[in-house]
């Protein structure tokens, strides 16, 4: 736009070229949040709006009572439950490789993350460990979770905001990571892939290319959605300065993963306390400045590419091998051993009636899930279900950290903040 | 990106030292397991203690993971009440307890970690231990209207039981059913 | 895959009007590529227009005129734009998510717009997981609909409670609404539930006339 402001064009008397500035009239600055509002005296009225449980926006059912001042919100208090499904009760009555089906369903867009967490947990109960190849399975099947997670989130968070279109383009790359996850587990989502002892199965020989293919086309298309959505003025104005949470309140609420690290906190699970075979990979661990709703956008957003450079590592990388431990206890024989030796068949017999049973005894291990901190803590009392498991559900502990959030931000803007901390409810309800 | 500091093992030793140091009297028992400290605390002292962990500069337990029950109903007290405590600096995790019978509170951290006011309510809500000084103690995951608590081992969970041949009265319409249907109550009181 | 004029549930049936002479109860039938083109050269100036059964119904149809009932016509447009209504609980949800993008692509069934308000549209997917808490909800969302309404239960956790026979899952949403087409799956792939939007269609288009009017 140039400085010269034009005459209307004849028999319109709308102006074309630059507004001009005119004088006292407060002009609303682009990424500011509607500054003149503050000029408004607050009044003491305020209305109670309830958000949810079903909301297009919510990400689920989740339930926000707004208290609100006009436009501004003064508080805002979540109401959780409504996904409630009793898990850790279900767990104390299912055996141990039973209970993996029951982890799928916590954190639905990431489901082989909950696997690998719940098995890790339970193989540090029974004091197994996994063969190198199981490992580097385990950890490209995580990534690529983590990459399908940060696509929905991505995805769903832009469709609040108005972009429909990234909505689209992520779910076309979503598809293609859960083809493969189809071909090596049989289901697109609840894999149950990740099992104590090792894997389901090895994968099969068009795993490697499958990888290999998506990995090719992959960064391009992230690249993509950054020509979209990073530069873009109105997505900027919509999330730059917004949702702010400084590090020493992230961290007193509990908070991880993308929401902690946005606010310049570098804690990464994979990092501070490595497992599972990622302690022999080289990634970076994206952190952002600010702690706003657009610093946990481009930490995802970076973590999908790093979680790329992960995969192509340890496919590169991945070595032949069992992927399933030896330990006869826990994972069964090969079936042609059952047909030869009576030992064999007794194990097996005994580990599908029974299951295994681990030493008395109580672990915590944590994973880092594509929401923060996903943690089980295991209490056995050498039977064959965990006596007790709890799920430290990062989603959980990110929300309870939402009312700091969004206090003092407009209604439009609660939309984006609960988009940005990336919460799934089924992970926070449990 | 700065350098990680190595993973503290076994787990929790430097909350040991700082609680040893520093409130000598308020751990009671420490194990080991699966190279993870459980450090149990007196009840009166946790407060003190969570103040100390988290303030010492060296230790600085700033950041709640969770907090947990588990029941053990044969056992008095009956819950083990489970804190677990992050320290990102020391990178160390540690584990403290604190045992609670079901009529007995136990003081809050909410106002020393904010993070652990809706672990409380969970616990509440599920457990039906109550916090002192909670600011919000109001169920969290359950409706307000609920009764019981149903992770209580007692406590018995079941849906509807599925109508096999020998139970067919599951499988007929609300309206033809008996009027009373074995397995219908939920909770640990079976009414008649 | 999809609908297509031929073989849709209900095509509206064009009767042909009295027929005077005899072009109708003519001679053998020629083969049909054959009678394509005599079709096709009999009438060239509309393009576009499908070959007809006969010369006088053509000519009906180049009138503009179809003759059918109501019944059939108001299912026709019932269930060729049914609107979704937001009910997306737990994992069938991002499953449901996935049918309407581009893969699966709900929309070619009519079911692209999914209303967040229950008021503006008429078909409840219910896709998800109903906990004890979400049951007064999911029965004040369904009422809030207006009539002619549907319910789809999508999922095994819908349907039936699926794998969760316990103290906070509702065993079936069937005991809180009443439920058109259940599609089983834990979650269902997106295919099942293109399935299912067929199967409901197929199901209005039987619907009886009466319930036009409630």
């Amino acid at each position: 736009m140039s400085g010269a402001v034009l005459p209307p064009p004849p028999g319109t008397g709308m102006p074309t070229g630059a507004i001009p500035r005119q004088e006292g009239v407060p002009r609303i600055r682009p990424g500011g949040r509607g500054e003149f509002l503050e000029k408004i005296e607050p009044s003491e009225e305020l209305m109670e709006l309830n958000m949810g449980p079903q909301h297009p926006s919510t990400h689920g059912v989740l339930r926000l009572v707004l208290s609100l001042d006009g436009e501004r919100v003064r508080a805002c208090v979540p109401d959780i439950g409504y996904l409630h499904t009793g898990f850790e009760k279900s767990f104390e009555s299912h055996t141990y490789q039973q209970c993996i089906p029951l982890t799928d369903r916590m954190d639905y867009l990431a489901p082989p993350m909950n696997n690998l967490g719940f098995a890790l947990t339970a193989e540090k109960l029974l004091g197994i460990e996994i063969p190198p190849r199981g490992q580097y399975i385990r950890v490209i099947v995580a990534e690529l979770s983590r990459i399908a997670s940060h696509l929905i989130w991505l995805g769903t968070h832009a469709l609040d905001l108005g972009a429909t279109t990234v909505f689209m383009y992520c779910w076309r790359e979503r598809d293609r990571i859960l083809d493969i996850l189809e071909w090596i587990s049989g289901v697109r989502m609840m894999t149950s892939f990740i099992r104590v002892g090792g894997l389901m199965a090895d994968v099969p020989a068009e795993f490697e290319a499958m990888v290999r293919d998506f990995l090719r086309d992959f960064l391009l298309k992230v690249d993509e959605y950054e020509g979209l959505l990073t530069s873009n003025p109105i997505w900027r104005d919509r999330t730059i300065g917004l949702g702010v949470i400084d590090a020493a309140s992230a961290l007193a609420f509990g908070c991880s993963g993308a929401t902690l690290r946005g606010s310049g906190v570098p804690y990464d699970v994979r990092r501070a306390a490595p497992y599972g075979g990622y302690e022999q990979f080289e990634f970076d661990v994206p952190v952002g400045v600010n702690g706003d709703v657009y610093d946990r956008y481009l930490c995802r957003v970076r973590e999908m590419r790093e979680s790329c450079r992960i995969v192509q590592q340890a496919i590169d990388g991945l070595p032949a091998g069992p992927v399933n431990s030896t330990d006869r206890r826990v994972v069964p024989p090969p079936r042609e051993e059952i047909d030869t030796s009576m030992e064999s068949l007794i194990l097996h017999f005994k580990l599908w009636t029974e299951g295994f049973r681990p030493p008395p005894g109580s672990c915590y291990h944590a994973i880092e899930s594509p929401r923060g901190e996903l943690g089980f803590f295991m209490v056995s009392d050498g039977g064959n279900r965990p006596y007790r498991c709890k799920v430290r559900a990062p989603s959980f502990s990110n929300l309870s950290a939402l009312s700091r959030m969004v206090e003092g931000s407009l209604v439009a803007d609660a939309v984006a903040i609960v988009g940005s901390i990336d919460i799934v409810l089924g992970d926070v309800d449990r | 990106m700065r350098p990680v500091p190595a993973t503290v093992r076994p787990a929790g030793t430097t909350a040991l030292a700082c609680l040893r140091s520093g409130l000598p009297d308020a751990a009671r028992a420490v194990s080991e397991d699966h190279d993870q400290l459980t450090i149990e605390l007196e009840p009166t002292r946790l407060i003190d203690a969570v103040r100390l962990l988290r303030d010492d500069p060296v230790a600085r337990f700033e950041m709640p993971i969770f907090m947990t029950c588990v029941d053990w109903p044969e056992r008095d007290p009956r819950f083990d009440v489970v804190y677990v405590l992050r320290s990102l600096t020391g990178n160390d995790v540690v584990r403290l307890l604190v045992r609670a019978d079901a009529d007995g509170t136990v003081p809050t951290l909410s106002g020393l970690l904010p993070g652990m006011e809706w672990h409380e309510r969970e616990c509440y809500d599920l457990f039906g231990l109550t916090f002192e000084g909670h600011p919000n103690l109001r169920r969290i995951l359950l409706p307000d209207d609920w009764e019981g608590h149903p992770l209580r081992r007692d406590y018995v969970s079941f849906g509807e039981p599925v109508a096999f041949t020998h139970n067919l009265e599951w499988a007929l319409s609300p309206q033809d059913r008996p009027e009373y249907m074995p397995g219908s109550v939920r909770g640990s009181v079976e009414r008649p | 895959m999809g609908l297509t004029r031929g073989d849709g549930p209900a095509d509206l049936s064009l009767r042909a009007p009295a027929i005077s002479g005899g072009a109708a109860g003519a001679a053998a039938l020629p083969l049909p590529a054959a009678r394509t083109a005599l079709l096709r050269a009999q009438a060239p100036a509309i393009p576009g227009v499908l070959p007809r059964e006969s010369e006088a119904v053509d000519a009906a149809a180049r009138a503009g005129v179809l003759t059918t009932t109501i019944g059939k016509v108001v299912a026709w447009g019932r269930y060729s734009s049914l609107w979704p209504s937001l009910f997306g609980l737990a994992c069938c949800a991002i499953e449901m998510m996935g049918a309407s993008n581009s893969r699966f692509d709900l929309a070619r069934f009519g079911a692209e717009v999914f209303r967040s308000s229950p008021r503006q549209s008429d078909m409840m997917i219910v896709a998800g997981r109903v906990s004890q808490k979400m049951a007064p909800v999911l029965r004040q969302i369904y009422d809030q609909m207006p009539e002619p309404k549907w319910v789809i239960s999508m999922g095994a956790c819908a349907s039936c409670g699926g794998i969760f026979n316990n103290y906070a899952i509702v065993q079936g949403v069937d005991k809180v609404v009443p439920v058109d087409v259940y599609i089983p799956g834990c979650p269902p792939r997106p295919e099942g539930l293109l399935d299912a939007v067929i199967k409901l269609q197929k199901k209005i288009a039987a619907e009886p006339p009466t319930s036009l009017f409630g």
